[in-house]
């Protein structure tokens, strides 16, 4: 059996960030630092499925926030009403978001571009609508009391443990999707997204690719929502608004589309340098959708995406104006 | 009662259709979904407050300050979002707009901050009361102001040499700018047209509701893509058709169902659609060249 | 091979009011090169996304070797072994050259051999790998493999189209007028590649063409289409003398 990719260059880069992430807790940091790295960590799971999806699929859904907040809740409820464990809840949500994706893929399967969006931005309303207006989650004040993940009696309260778990994590769910990616079926998919049509007349079964694709990273990222419930102890709406879904495409679009590297570097670009900005709170908002609105004409592919523009073999995403897909 | 739910809807939808209207002409001259619609409208509706003192005003005054207002905003959008970005791939202007939405929605939060502002109007008609309907002053404005403004409109469509342009041009892009008509001329005109009407849907609102709060611009728009979608994209007597039902849908939900869910049953009806029918009910569906 | 390996049996299409195909019916015998001519908008284009699959006739049933293709959709025929290029040139922009046709090559591979990654994997990579080179090489891109197909001079994209659709099929090609944009010099070397691919695949083709004198040569038999209608069907030899034709194109041959 042969692993994917620990032999080559990229796999030794890859061995080696892991490698300084998971010693960086030695060094004499406040704990600020490491609870942010945790959140990046969560976070670079939620894209990294998310780039399963819009990156290497073409797909752009914006209801992915929703899934992530469907996870997290069934996770968060499992937690405060039933007491079930962090693996229980791992499964109830991974089970639960591929399901409702599914649906939802499903149904919008054969809608493109702005008809796409238009479809997912109502359906995530109706998610976080549900999040926000029922008393079963805790309505507009959220899910307290959500246990501290723990697993084969080990319970996971500090900082320090927390920072490993998510990262262990981020490359549980990375470890997934470049799987997936580095296969016929992640060639289908990238196929899918330069040309659909195309993609049909070479025999891949356009409808079902894609199904698949949602279906995955819906449950990814629900798996991301059960990590970021246990590690924050809370649930509410407001991390899973259609704002959020756009955020998230704004992480996606600047890390790098359809590149295994460019969700991390999105998010430690939009979630570490906000947070760095101290005060900056209020401007949160306003600064991703300036990245949103600035960034995307300026670099189409993202940061990552341009760097491996010319690389043989590797993709970068067709954003052509004259095929099919319009604003 | 149902009646008078039903005359309510009336006057809600007749706001909705206007702001349809607006919408779906940007849509139909420019191919364009105008993904912050709702947040220009709350712009100009903030920035009148801002400059006329919040107190309720002299009618006329509001209105056309209203009207003034988003449109300039409209017109400053057009010019930075879509113009700029013309040639850009359409992915790319997609997410920008997303953007843009975020940016003034979140403008006016930083400017003007999170607290609900009043947006009082001085309605210059009383309360009807006819077969056991009562309908306020401002449910009387909105349903004949909105029928006032789309007879306008029509007329502006069908008899000035601008509306035969925008007909023109709805009909077949490509032809119309081959026949000479300009084409930037056209795009700002279109855009300031649509931006108006949302200003006067807004004061419509505004006299119904009598606040406004920065975030009201996501929640508009996604009602105003519910309208153009359900209605028909690109067709206009469905953007008013669209914009009735969603007058309807929000206000029987709020009356016979539940109030905290009335938005999620629009939401899910234009998802609905989405997914069964994307052309809506008197949209055509789109052609794809293979 | 001599029986129809793909028959068209009054195929009729109608968009709206408009009716762009009538009972149209031909044949095309195993390893045969048959082309489609006939001027704009006599529907040649609409037959090929027909049998394709990309679009359903409202009349009429296209077969397959003898079963019935008519309302399978488009992934099924293709990997059915009809593969096609489009007018309208349509690579994958963003992927190299070889990655284009490698993405057409059929993969036997169950997922559990993928993601354990295990010798039958590796093996059907390689074997994948070769054949798409193989397939580069035959159109004459080898020198470029790598580059992204976007990089590409138009005729030269066309040519990546021809190898990918033959990747994955060895039945039928369906060339959507190939030498659309190509200048003569390109053209020639198209007629050669057409002439070996029959040659050493085996393959049975059915081309659209707008230029009438390079399918002169190429063909076996030609079909004349004339507003939706077949108007001859026989050798060129036969075809270029059919007063019919010769009517249809009055005004406007293309040389």
């Amino acid at each position: 059996m042969r692993l994917p990719f620990p032999s080559s260059r990229q796999g030794r880069a890859w061995l080696l960030l892991l490698a300084l992430a998971a010693a960086l807790p030695v060094l004499p940091m406040p704990s600020y630092v490491f609870r942010l790295g945790a959140l990046i960590f969560i976070y670079g799971s939620v894209v990294s499925s998310f780039n399963l999806l819009a990156g290497y699929c073409g797909v752009i859904s914006v209801a992915h926030a929703g899934f992530f907040g469907i996870g997290a809740y069934t996770a968060g409820l499992m937690s405060v009403h039933l007491h079930t464990g962090f693996l229980t809840g791992m499964v109830a949500a991974a089970l639960l978001t591929a399901l409702l994706s599914l649906v939802v893929g499903f149904a919008t399967v054969r809608l493109r571009g702005r008809y796409l969006i238009m479809a997912t931005l109502g359906i995530n309303e109706v998610i976080n609508l549900v999040m926000f207006n029922s008393e079963f989650t805790g309505g507009p004040n959220g899910l307290p009391g959500v246990s501290f993940p723990e697993l084969f009696g080990f319970t996971f309260s500090t900082t320090a443990s927390l920072y490993y778990l998510n990262l262990a994590g981020l490359v549980l769910v990375t470890g997934i999707v470049a799987l997936v990616v580095n296969s016929p079926f992640g060639r289908a998919m990238v196929a899918l997204r330069e040309d659909e049509r195309a993609a049909e007349a070479i025999g891949i079964d356009t409808l079902r690719t894609k199904l698949v694709a949602f279906t995955l990273a819906g449950a990814l990222a629900g798996l991301a929502g059960v990590f970021y419930a246990h590690n924050n102890q809370f649930v509410s709406y407001q991390t899973f608004t259609t704002d959020e879904s756009f955020i998230l495409l704004a992480m996606l679009v600047i890390g790098g589309l359809g590149t295994v590297a460019g969700p991390i570097i999105g998010v430690v670009l939009l979630l570490a340098l906000p947070e760095a900005l101290r005060g900056a709170a209020l401007y949160r908002y306003f600064l991703y959708g300036l990245a949103l609105a600035v960034v995307a004409p300026a670099w189409p592919a993202g940061l990552a995406g341009i760097r491996f523009r010319r690389r043989k073999g590797k993709s970068k995403p067709d954003l052509d104006r004259r095929e099919g897909e319009a604003a | 009662m149902i009646a008078q739910q039903l005359a309510n809807s009336l006057a809600l939808g007749g706001a909705y259709a206007l702001m349809a209207l607006g919408f779906g002409l940007i849509f139909g001259v420019l191919d364009l979904i105008h993904w912050s619609y709702g947040d220009v409208m709350i712009a100009g509706a903030y920035l009148t407050v801002a400059c006329l003192g919040g107190v309720s005003h002299s009618f006329p005054l509001l209105l056309a300050g209203v009207v003034v207002a988003t449109t300039l905003v409209g017109v400053v959008v057009e010019r930075l979002n879509f113009h700029a970005l013309r040639d850009k791939p359409h992915m790319v202007i997609l997410i920008a707009s997303l953007g843009v939405a975020m940016v003034i929605q979140n403008l006016i939060l930083i400017i003007w901050g999170p607290a609900r502002r009043r947006f009082l109007v001085d309605v210059p008609f009383p309360p009807v009361h006819f077969l056991g309907v009562t309908l306020s002053g401002s449910r009387v404005l909105s349903i004949v102001l909105s029928v006032v403004v789309m007879v306008g409109l029509d007329l502006l469509l069908r008899r000035t040499r601008l509306g035969m342009a925008i007909r023109a041009t709805i009909l077949d892009r490509d032809a119309a700018i081959l026949m000479g008509i300009n084409r930037r001329f056209i795009m700002v005109s279109t855009f300031a047209l649509g931006s108006a009407l949302s200003g006067v849907a807004m004061l419509l609102l505004g006299s119904m509701y009598g606040v406004i709060f920065p975030l009201e611009g996501n929640f508009i728009g996604l009602m105003v893509f519910a309208a153009v979608i359900i209605g028909g994209l690109g067709s206009i007597p469905g953007a008013v058709l669209g914009g009735v039902i969603i007058g309807f849908s929000q206000t029987l939900s709020a009356a016979f169902v539940s109030v905290t869910y009335k938005d999620a049953i629009t939401m899910t009806l234009l998802a609905v659609v989405l997914c069964i029918k994307p052309s809506g009910i008197l949209g055509r569906p789109q052609e794809e060249n293979i | 091979m001599s029986e129809a390996l793909l028959e068209v049996r009054e195929v009729s299409k109608s968009f709206g009011g408009l009716k762009a195909l009538a009972e149209v019916s031909f044949q095309v015998r195993g390893g045969e090169v048959v082309a489609l001519i006939g001027p704009n908008g006599a529907g040649k284009s609409t037959l090929l996304n027909i049998v394709n699959g990309f679009l359903q006739p409202t009349g009429g049933q296209v077969l397959l070797a003898g079963r019935d293709i008519t309302r399978l959709p488009v992934h099924v025929i293709a990997r059915m072994g009809v593969g096609r290029t489009f007018q309208k040139i349509r690579v994958f922009k963003g992927l190299s050259v070889l990655d284009n046709v490698r993405m057409a090559v059929r993969d036997q591979v169950g997922a559990v051999d993928v993601l354990l990654r295990s010798p039958k994997f590796v093996r059907l990579e390689r074997e994948a790998l070769e054949r798409s080179h193989y397939l580069v090489d035959l159109v004459g891109l080898s020198d470029r493999a790598g580059d992204l197909a976007v990089d590409l001079p138009y005729g030269q994209q066309r040519l990546v189209e021809v190898a990918r659709g033959l990747a994955g099929s060895r039945r039928l090609l369906l060339l959507d007028e190939p030498g659309a944009g190509m200048n003569d010099e390109e053209m020639d070397s198209l007629q050669a590649l057409i002439r070996r691919i029959r040659r050493e695949f085996e393959v049975t083709i059915l081309v659209v063409e707008h230029n009438v004198d390079f399918v002169l040569n190429l063909s076996d038999r030609i079909v004349v289409f004339d507003h939706g209608v077949v108007i001859a069907n026989g050798t060129p030899a036969e075809v270029i003398e059919h007063p019919k034709v010769i009517e249809a194109y009055l005004g406007g041959k293309h040389g």
